[in-house]
């Protein structure tokens, strides 16, 4: 186990080192630099301009720029934000808890409750299953429609139902401004929650209807199987061969798509952020890319990608305990 | 969830106590919600001067010397309204003005205002290491500023002209010399300072999440009299969309720049009530008139009559109409039609197809088999650049095109972000771009950067390298006229001029309009700085919502 961690450390370092090189590249190659866009502005003066260009390293050329921001990486320095005028870490420590949170939230409701109706799809095609067809069938038709829809539409359509026309929850926000503060803490706690549900409710729909569609296929797959018919020929209750002999080898697969759908799940942060004005890492990319700044873009895909491996990591060892088949194959 | 909600906040009770609390005289009070589409980098003044955002979230935090009177006049002097200067004198020649502190100004921190403050508060601003976005405008018309006493300075400028004190006044505010002395100017913009400032203004800083909200309270003993509103929030979202949808769902209070898309629905709504103000802003084609960055003239746009035929061609008021919906104006030259110096009587080129295409004929542009014109083999065509921010300059990117098909002019649209649109034309690779210019109150920075021959250069917005003796000319005698009588002749002057020679057409001047919830009174809104009079803004009896709550916080960022 040991060395298999310390191989997928490694190959997270060299996918982190490839990614963050690949951006530098990306937004360098792009026409224009931080300072740009204020070359159409008139209140910027020149002079103010080349001296925060020069401060910047702007006008060094593109190796010594990628040399001097490999040497200050590896220090763990990631550089001043030029968009927000203090150092990246900072930024980082401020918005990454705030998508760790919706983030985290969103996986959890989108797994359980992706594989929880995948599976309750699946069995329905099981003879003794007593599902109502018309149910299982709206349920799937469902989960492919969000599968088939943007997530910018998705989001701004619960946005617009859930919040703009039926006011049942905040628009945007991460607090009640105004209020938040004079609460107590388990008043404030109360208050970010119901900020989140909308956030949290559009990422878990965006994750949960990809597994679901792929649980329901595996469910199916079981259930078909030789030793589910035995099970229930040894008299198993139904609830006991879906769940302990059908969903169990039916989860290996997907819990290793889990580890895949991060990287999309992070994607759809950045529009679930913006849309809801979620003060989080993805709002934060957003403005970075648009805004050219360089050290916060690669400093947010830096966290990005250590997230996304690390998530990787976490699907492979909680594949290997919901089958121990697949450890054994790796020794 | 929302019973719940209430519990925590209170009842009735708390929305009369609300109501009773804060404000002047015990009739205003209240909270503000106030939706950004963007944050500022900085609170330090000099950096946050930069961005209309930043402008909004510091200078109510910070006064002037002297501002801008009831006429937002820049040149008469007599009508500027006294700030952390309650008077000023003139010197015989005109050349030096010497300001009186209002005694009774604090920092917020409590200690008095001095000269010193001022003087440190021009220092900075006049060094471009402080990031300082009125460097130019400083070293072109102050030659130095003098401590005369504690409560007196002197600024002595370098020439007479009809702005000289605006230009002053306008450009710095005095900073704390007792927290900000021992600093060097280039780390003021990252200093503890730049996240928690201590200010002069009607509000004081409480407390900054960067990138989310941004919070100040009234300051109660302000040298003034107290603002109305206990504490104003900046909700800060970059969607434009989601904002128009909290202001109309009542979680802001104000949206200072409702999108074109959202004005309908906004029209729509019983608790919004729209505010439409003049722009600063101006909008025009502007063409490059050199084959790229040579000094060659472009094989199309270099000659000026297929400029003045494009200009012909060019229904410029149904193209107003189809975009706005009769919310726009014409922009009628380079400049805001509500800049002093603006004439709104120069002559246009008049609209006239026909005579555009007999123009087009006599320069040799003859009309081929497929509609198109060329000469000596090369097509009549060029290309526009529109910003992907702005839904306007696309829109007549889209009519210009077609509006010049009718002529036998090919148009090609090309639409891009504003930092790679900032490449293309910094390094003059472009045919022609739609470009939007905030003029300012002053003409003379507009003037300067845009038009005349300098501007060409490193840092001027001259992108297309229109020179032309006659603007040069009639500008600098405009910029240094005595009176501003004799200015208007000569920036009439230089505006003809520069219509005539058509480096560009004018399109339009887009208003702004901005939504506030109908419980907030604002008042009449400032064009171009509509957190001027936030001061006076109040919540109108019976508004008043749990937030109105008054509470005290101590400062944090």
């Amino acid at each position: 186990m040991l060395r298999f961690l310390l191989g997928r450390l490694a190959q997270a370092a060299l996918v982190l080192g490839f990614a963050v090189t690949v951006v530098f590249a990306l937004l360098r190659v792009a026409p224009g630099d931080p300072l740009s866009g204020s070359t159409l502005d008139a209140s910027t003066a020149p002079a103010t301009r080349e001296l925060l260009r020069h401060q910047y390293a702007l006008d060094q050329p593109l190796r010594t720029q990628y040399a001097r921001f490999v040497g200050h990486a590896l220090r763990g320095e990631l550089g001043m934000s030029l968009s927000r005028g203090r150092p990246v870490a900072q930024v980082l420590r401020d918005v990454l808890p705030n998508t760790a949170l919706l983030m985290g939230t969103g996986l959890l409701l989108g797994i359980f409750g992706g594989i929880a109706l995948g599976a309750w799809q699946g069995s329905r095609g099981a003879q003794h299953s007593p599902a109502p067809a018309r149910l299982t069938r709206f349920s799937e038709g469902l989960g492919l429609a969000i599968i088939a829809t943007p997530e910018y539409i998705v989001a701004t359509g619960i946005l617009t139902l859930f919040a703009a026309t039926w006011r049942l929850f905040p628009v945007g926000g991460m607090v009640t401004l105004g209020v938040h503060d004079a609460m107590d803490p388990g008043a404030r706690l109360v208050d970010v929650l119901w900020h989140l549900v909308l956030p949290a409710l559009t990422l878990a729909l965006i994750v949960g209807a990809g597994i679901a569609r792929h649980q329901r296929t595996e469910m199916r797959l079981v259930i078909s199987r030789p030793y589910i018919r035995t099970a229930r020929a040894k008299g198993a209750p139904e609830r006991r061969v879906l769940v302990r002999h059908a969903l169990r080898n039916a989860l290996g697969p997907v819990i290793a798509l889990c580890g895949l759908l991060l990287p999309s799940l992070v994607g759809g942060a950045v529009f679930v952020e913006a849309i809801f004005a979620w003060p989080g890492m993805g709002r934060t990319m957003v403005d970075a890319v648009t805004g050219r700044d360089y050290p916060l873009a690669i400093g947010i895909v830096m966290v990005s990608s250590v997230l996304v491996t690390l998530g990787g990591l976490c699907a492979d060892l909680a594949a290997a305990m919901a089958d121990p088949r697949v450890s054994a194959g790796r020794r | 969830m929302r019973r719940r909600l209430v519990r925590v906040f209170g009842t009735g009770s708390l929305l009369a106590l609300a109501a009773a609390c804060g404000g002047r005289d015990g009739s205003g009070g209240g909270t503000a919600i106030i939706a950004l589409g963007a944050d500022s980098k900085s609170l330090f003044p000099t950096v946050a001067a930069g961005t209309v955002q930043g402008r909004a979230m510091v200078e109510p935090m910070f006064d002037p010397l002297a501002d801008l009177g009831p006429t937002l006049s820049t040149v008469d002097v007599a009508s500027f309204a006294p700030r952390l200067a309650q008077s000023w004198n003139w010197s015989s020649d005109s050349l030096t003005v010497t300001f009186a502190i209002d005694p009774r100004a604090r920092w917020h921190d409590g200690t008095p205002i001095r000269a010193a403050d001022v003087r440190l508060g021009y220092e900075i601003a006049r060094d471009p290491a402080s990031g300082s976005t009125t460097t130019a405008d400083l070293a072109a018309a102050v030659d130095s500023v003098r401590v005369v006493d504690s409560l007196h300075v002197a600024a002595y400028f370098s020439h007479r002209f009809p702005e000289q004190f605006y230009q002053f006044v306008a450009s710095f505010v005095p900073l704390p010399a007792h927290l900000l002395a021992s600093i060097p100017h280039e780390a003021l913009a990252t200093s503890a300072f730049s996240r928690a400032p201590v200010g002069s203004g009607p509000f004081r800083f409480v407390a900054w999440k960067q990138g989310e909200r941004f919070e100040m309270a009234a300051v109660d003993a302000f040298y003034r009299g107290r603002a109305t509103l206990d504490r104003v929030i900046f909700s800060v979202n970059g969607d434009p969309s989601t904002l128009a949808k909290q202001l109309f769902a009542g979680e802001a209070d104000f949206y200072e720049l409702l999108p074109a898309s959202e004005v309908a629905t906004a029209a729509t709504k019983k608790t919004v009530q729209l505010l439409r103000t003049p722009s600063m802003n101006y909008a025009f084609l502007q063409f490059n008139l050199h084959d790229g960055a040579t000094a060659k003239p472009h094989p199309v746009l270099g000659e000026a009559g297929v400029r003045r035929a494009i200009a012909m061609a060019l229904d410029r008021r149904a193209m107003l109409q189809n975009v706005f919906d009769g919310a726009g104006r014409l922009a009628m030259g380079p400049f805001s039609s509500i800049q002093w110096s603006a004439d709104t009587t120069v002559r246009q080129p008049a609209f006239d197809r026909a005579a555009a295409a007999a123009l087009l004929d006599s320069l040799g542009w003859k009309s081929g088999p497929d509609g198109n014109r060329t000469k000596s083999g090369r097509p009549l065509a060029f290309r526009i650049i529109a910003a992907s921010s702005s839904k306007p300059r696309q829109q007549y990117a889209q009519l210009i095109q077609a509006q010049l098909r009718e002529i036998g002019v090919k148009v090609d649209v090309e639409v891009m972000d504003p930092p790679a649109i900032g490449a293309k034309v910094t390094a003059h690779e472009f045919d022609s771009f739609i470009q939007n210019l905030t003029a300012g109150r002053s003409p003379v920075a507009g003037l300067h950067q845009t038009w005349v021959r300098g501007s060409t250069g490193p840092g001027g917005l001259n992108f297309g390298g229109y020179a032309s003796a006659v603007v040069d000319l009639q500008a600098d005698s405009a910029f240094s006229a005595r009176n501003t009588s004799d200015a208007r002749r000569h920036y009439r002057a230089v505006y003809q001029q520069i219509i005539d020679d058509a480096p560009a057409i004018f399109l339009f001047e887009q208003p702004t309009v901005s939504g506030a919830h109908t419980r907030l009174v604002t008042g009449a809104l400032r064009p171009g700085a509509w957190w001027k009079s936030i001061e006076g803004w109040k919540i109108a009896p019976g508004g008043h919502l749990p937030r109105d709550i008054p509470r005290d916080a101590p400062p944090q960022s």
